[in-house]
C-alpha cells in the first residue's frame, strides 16, 4: 500500500468514486444532515483528522456533456499509519462510513477492514503536491498547544514566558497543565 | 451568493480543465514548484493532482452478505461500466481562513510561480488582473457538501503561535529540573492465564505448543538459527523432524523440553516453495525484518546489527528447545546438532542462549530488574477469562477467526500457512548501567527514589504489582493502552501480541560497576498479522507518542535516546526525564512463520509437496 503524499505528521488522501447518478441527491442530503448534525463526536476523540471534505459531483466544471455516473470526491488530512487511519473509520462509524461509501461501485463494505482497506488503496489518487503549515503538529499536537495557551493568559496575560518563570504562579501553571509539556521532538521535525 | 462569514476555515476545491497534451508536463511542474503555498496566508493544508481518470472501479472479490445485499439495492447487482473525466483536471484542495476570495486572491499575489502551474490549463487568463483571476477560479470551484474538522477551530497564526509558545513553556518547565513525584504505590500483579474448563475447540494437535502457552517450568532455552543449502535433503530432515515438533496438544502434559520451528521466507523458497505461493504473504513477511527495519527503528536500521543476522534473510529457520533444566536442554541440542549437520541440506549459522533470571522471591525478572512474562492477552477457546478480555483466537493462528471477523490469513497458501502463526524474533540488547544512570539521575524528584523513577518509566513496581496511578505514557501502557486511548478497546485490542521471550546474558547484579558484557531480552512475539499487531506497536505506540499525546516521545525501550530525548512523568510538578542514550540496541532479528503441524509434515514429505502443488487453496 503506498502512501500518497506527506508532509511531516500530514498525510493526504483523496477519493473519488463513481455512483449511479439516482443516488445523488439521496447521498447530498445524508451529509447535509450529517452538517446540521455538527461534527462526530467519535471523530473529534479520535483526535488524527486534521479536515476532510466530501463533496457529490454531478457534473464537473465547465463539463457539456455529462458523464454516465456521479461522484464522490473526498479528500482527508490526518496523521498516523495510513493503514491504522483507515481501519480505524472502519471500527468506529462502519455504519456511517456505508451510509456514505454504501452508494459507490466497488465498495465492499467497511468491515472487515482488510478488503475496505484495500478498497480506498486502490483509489486514492496520486497527490502532486501537498503543504501543510504546521507539517511538524499532529491534530493532538495542536489541541495541547491551544489548552497551553489558554492556561498560559489565564494565568499570565501578555506575560514574557522567559519573565513568567518567576512569577508566584509559575509552579501553579506548570502543575496543571503538565501532562501537555512533553519535550520530545520527533526527529523529522524542522529544528527550531 | 449567500455571504459567508468572515471567520473560520473553509474548505476550497478547484477543478481546472487541463489543456490538451499537457497533463505530464504539468505533474512534473508541481513535483518541482517548491512551496508557492507558504507564501499564501491562511491556508493551513493543499493539494494539487492531475486527474486523468477516474479509477476504473470492479466488484469486490471478498464481501459481506450486508456489502452485497446493499449491492443488490443500490446497484441491483449490476457492476459498473466504464466511465471517464470529459478530460484531465487540476484539481486543488485546499483548507483555508475565511473566504475563498481571500484565498485566491493570495494565490494570485504568488504571480508567476501560479502562472506556471494554472497556464497548463484552458482558459487561464494568468495573474495580471484580479477580477479576471478570482472569476477563473471562483467558476470552477467544487462546495464541499460536508466538512469535518478535527482540530480546534483557530486560524493558521494562532495555531503556529500556540505551537512555538507549548514548545517554549516545555522547554523551560524542562530546564527548570524542579519536578516531584510523590510516592508511587501499586497492588496486585496481573494473574497468570488459566485454562478454560473443558475441551478447547481450537485444532490444538496442529498448532505449535509456544503459540498458546510460554513454557513458566522451563528455566533456559536455546535457538539455533539455520540455512538451508539444500532443498530436497532440507525437507528429508524436516520430515524426520516434524513428528517431534511440541503441539499444543502436548504442553497439557508440561514436558520438560519443547521444541519449535520458525521458516522465514527466505527459508520457505529454500525449501522450494513454488513462487506464487510465497508471492501471497503480506509484504512485511517478504522482506522480512531487515527490510522494515528502517521504518522500525528510523534513522538507526540495522547498523548495530550482529551476526547472524547481517545479511538481510540470511537465517532460513529457527529451532527453538527449551527445557526444564540446562541438562536436557543441552542434550537435546547436541542431539539436533549432529541430525542438521548429518542432513546434508541445513547449517547451523548462528545460536541464541536464553536463561530466566529468578529473582529472591523465585519471580522471573528481566535484566532491568524488572518482573517478565505478566499480563499477557487471553486466548477465546483455550484461556479462561470474561468475553470482553478474550481476543478471537486468529489473533495468534491462521485460518482461524480474528479480531475483524475476517479469517486471519485470508488468501495465504492453506496447506502451508493453516493453524501456522508468526513469530517475530528480535535480540534486544540492554545496557543495564544505562539504565541504572537514568533513572539514578531523576532519583531526587522522586518521592520513592531510584526505585519509583524506573517504575514509572516501566509502569509496573519491580515485583510485577500495578501501578495506582500508571503513567500514561510508561512501557506498560504502551505496550497495551486498555480503554485509555480514544477509540477504547474496540481499536486498542487490535494490536496485541503474546510474548514468549526469555533474557540472555548474566545478570549484572545492583550496585556492580558495568562489566561491558552484552546482555538483554530475545524478544519473541507471536502475532497472526505481522503489520497490525507487531509494527503498529513498534511504531505508533512504542516509537512515536502522538496517541499518548506526547509528541514525538518516544518509550523508555525503544533503541531511541539522544540529547533531545527526554521522558515527561507527571506529579506534582512534572519530571522530564532525560534518556542521553538509548539503554535498549536492537542487534537483529526477523520475522518467521510456525507452520502449523500438518503444514510443518507435507513439506517434509516430498510425494505429498509435489501433490499439493497440484491444489492452490487459499485460506478462506
Amino acid at each position: 500500500m503506498t502512501v500518497t503524499a506527506r508532509s511531516g505528521r500530514g498525510t493526504a488522501l483523496t477519493v473519488l468514486s463513481p455512483m449511479p447518478r439516482l443516488w445523488a441527491g439521496p447521498l447530498r442530503l445524508i451529509l447535509y444532515v450529517r452538517k446540521l448534525l455538527g461534527p462526530s463526536r467519535e471523530l473529534q476523540q479520535m483526535s488524527f483528522i486534521h479536515f476532510a471534505h466530501w463533496s457529490v459531483i454531478t457534473r464537473f466544471p465547465f463539463q457539456q456533456r455529462r458523464s454516465r455516473y456521479a461522484y464522490l470526491l473526498f479528500r482527508s488530512d490526518f496523521n498516523r499509519d495510513w493503514d491504522e487511519y483507515i481501519d480505524a473509520f472502519s471500527i468506529v462509524i462502519p455504519g456511517r462510513m456505508a451510509l456514505i461509501w454504501g452508494w459507490s461501485y466497488g465498495f465492499p463494505g467497511a468491515l472487515p477492514t482488510e478488503p475496505f482497506r484495500r478498497y480506498i488503496g486502490r483509489n486514492d489518487l496520486p497527490v502532486d503536491h501537498y503543504w501543510s503549515a504546521y507539517p511538524e503538529s499532529s491534530v493532538t499536537e495542536v489541541a495541547a498547544a491551544l489548552r497551553v495557551r489558554d492556561a498560559y493568559r489565564a494565568f499570565f496575560g501578555d506575560l514574557d514566558p522567559d519573565a513568567a518563570q518567576a512569577h508566584p504562579q509559575w509552579a501553579r501553571f506548570v502543575h496543571d497543565v503538565q501532562g501537555d509539556l512533553s519535550t520530545w521532538e520527533r526527529d523529522d521535525a524542522p529544528a527550531a | 451568493m449567500r455571504r459567508q462569514p468572515d471567520s473560520g476555515t473553509r474548505s476550497v476545491t478547484v477543478m481546472a480543465r487541463v489543456a490538451d497534451g499537457r497533463a505530464a508536463e504539468l505533474r512534473k511542474t508541481l513535483r518541482e514548484c517548491g512551496t508557492p503555498f507558504a507564501h499564501v496566508p491562511g491556508v493551513h493544508f493543499a493539494r494539487l493532482l492531475v486527474v486523468e481518470h477516474p479509477v476504473a472501479q470492479a466488484r469486490p472479490s471478498v464481501w459481506g452478505w450486508k456489502a452485497r445485499l446493499l449491492d443488490l439495492l443500490v446497484h441491483a447487482g449490476r457492476p459498473p461500466r466504464p466511465d471517464d473525466l470529459p478530460h484531465p483536471y487540476l484539481l486543488l484542495t485546499a483548507t483555508v481562513d475565511g473566504p475563498q476570495e481571500r484565498f485566491f486572491a493570495g494565490v494570485r499575489a504568488l504571480g508567476p510561480e501560479a502562472d506556471a502551474i494554472w497556464d497548463h490549463c484552458t482558459d487561464y487568463p494568468g495573474s495580471e488582473r484580479a477580477d479576471d483571476f478570482v472569476r477563473f477560479f471562483a467558476e470552477r470551484s467544487l462546495r464541499a457538501d460536508y466538512t469535518f474538522a478535527g482540530a480546534p477551530d483557530g486560524t493558521v497564526a494562532e495555531l503556529r503561535d500556540a505551537v512555538a509558545l507549548r514548545r517554549r513553556l516545555a522547554d523551560l518547565a524542562a530546564a527548570g529540573a524542579e519536578g516531584r513525584v510523590p510516592p508511587l504505590t501499586s497492588s496486585g500483579r496481573p494473574a497468570v492465564p488459566v485454562r478454560a474448563a473443558g475441551e478447547s475447540p481450537l485444532p490444538l494437535g496442529d498448532i505449535q505448543g509456544m503459540v498458546l502457552r510460554g513454557y513458566g517450568h522451563h528455566r533456559a532455552a536455546t535457538h539455533l538459527f539455520l540455512r538451508l543449502t539444500d532443498a530436497a535433503a532440507a525437507r528429508a530432515w524436516l520430515g524426520a523432524l516434524a513428528p517431534r515438533i511440541t503441539s499444543a496438544a502436548d504442553v497439557q502434559a508440561r514436558p520438560n523440553r519443547a521444541l519449535h520451528l520458525g521458516l522465514s521466507h527466505a527459508g520457505l523458497a529454500a525449501l522450494g516453495v513454488a513462487g506464487d505461493e510465497l508471492a501471497r504473504f503480506p509484504d512485511e513477511f517478504r522482506a522480512g525484518m531487515a527490510g522494515r527495519e528502517p521504518k522500525l527503528s528510523p534513522g538507526r536500521g540495522t547498523s548495530r546489527w550482529s551476526a547472524p543476522f547481517t545479511e538481510p534473510g540470511g537465517t532460513h529457520a529457527v529451532l527453538m528447545v527449551s527445557a526444564t533444566t540446562p541438562e536436557i536442554l543441552g542434550a537435546v541440542v547436541r542431539e539436533l546438532r549432529v541430525e542438521v549437520t548429518a542432513s546434508g541440506g541445513a547449517e547451523i549459522v548462528g545460536e541464541s542462549f536464553g536463561e530466566r533470571l529468578v529473582a529472591a522471591g523465585g519471580a522471573f525478572i528481566e535484566h532491568f530488574g524488572f518482573a517478565d512474562g505478566l499480563s499477557t492477552p487471553l486466548v477465546e477457546g483455550y484461556d479462561r477469562g470474561a468475553p470482553g478480555d478474550l481476543l478471537p483466537p486468529g489473533e495468534f493462528v491462521l485460518g482461524l477467526r480474528d479480531v475483524d471477523g475476517d479469517i486471519a490469513g485470508r488468501g495465504l497458501p492453506a496447506d502451508l500457512a493453516r493453524h501456522g502463526s508468526y513469530l517475530v524474533y528480535r535480540k534486544l540488547e540492554q545496557d543495564v548501567a544505562a539504565f541504572r544512570r537514568t533513572v539514578g539521575e531523576v532519583a531526587g524528584q522522586f518521592a520513592g527514589g531510584a526505585d519509583d523513577a524506573a517504575a514509572a518509566l516501566v509502569g509496573r513496581a519491580r515485583d510485577g504489582g500495578t501501578l495506582d496511578r500508571c503513567p500514561v505514557a510508561s512501557h506498560v501502557r504502551r505496550a497495551n493502552p486498555r480503554g485509555s486511548l480514544p477509540g477504547g478497546q474496540r481499536l486498542s485490542r487490535r494490536h496485541m501480541m503474546l510474548r514468549r521471550g526469555i533474557p540472555y546474558g548474566p545478570y549484572l547484579p545492583e550496585g556492580a560497576p558495568d562489566d561491558g558484557r552484552e546482555r538483554g531480552l530475545l524478544f519473541l512475539a507471536v502475532v497472526g498479522d505481522i503489520r497490525r499487531q507487531f509494527e503498529f506497536v513498534q511504531t505508533e505506540w512504542m516509537g512515536d507518542g502522538d496517541a499518548f499525546g506526547r509528541g514525538g516521545e518516544q518509550d523508555v525501550f525503544t533503541t531511541a535516546g539522544g540529547p533531545q530525548a527526554r521522558i515527561l512523568v507527571e506529579g506534582e510538578s512534572p519530571v522530564h526525564v532525560p534518556l542521553r542514550r538509548p539503554v535498549v540496541t536492537c542487534r537483529g532479528g526477523e520475522y518467521y512463520l510456525l507452520p502449523g503441524l500438518a503444514a510443518l509434515r507435507s513439506l517434509g514429505d516430498q510425494a505429498a509437496y509435489s501433490k499439493r502443488r497440484s491444489s492452490r487453496a487459499s485460506l478462506a
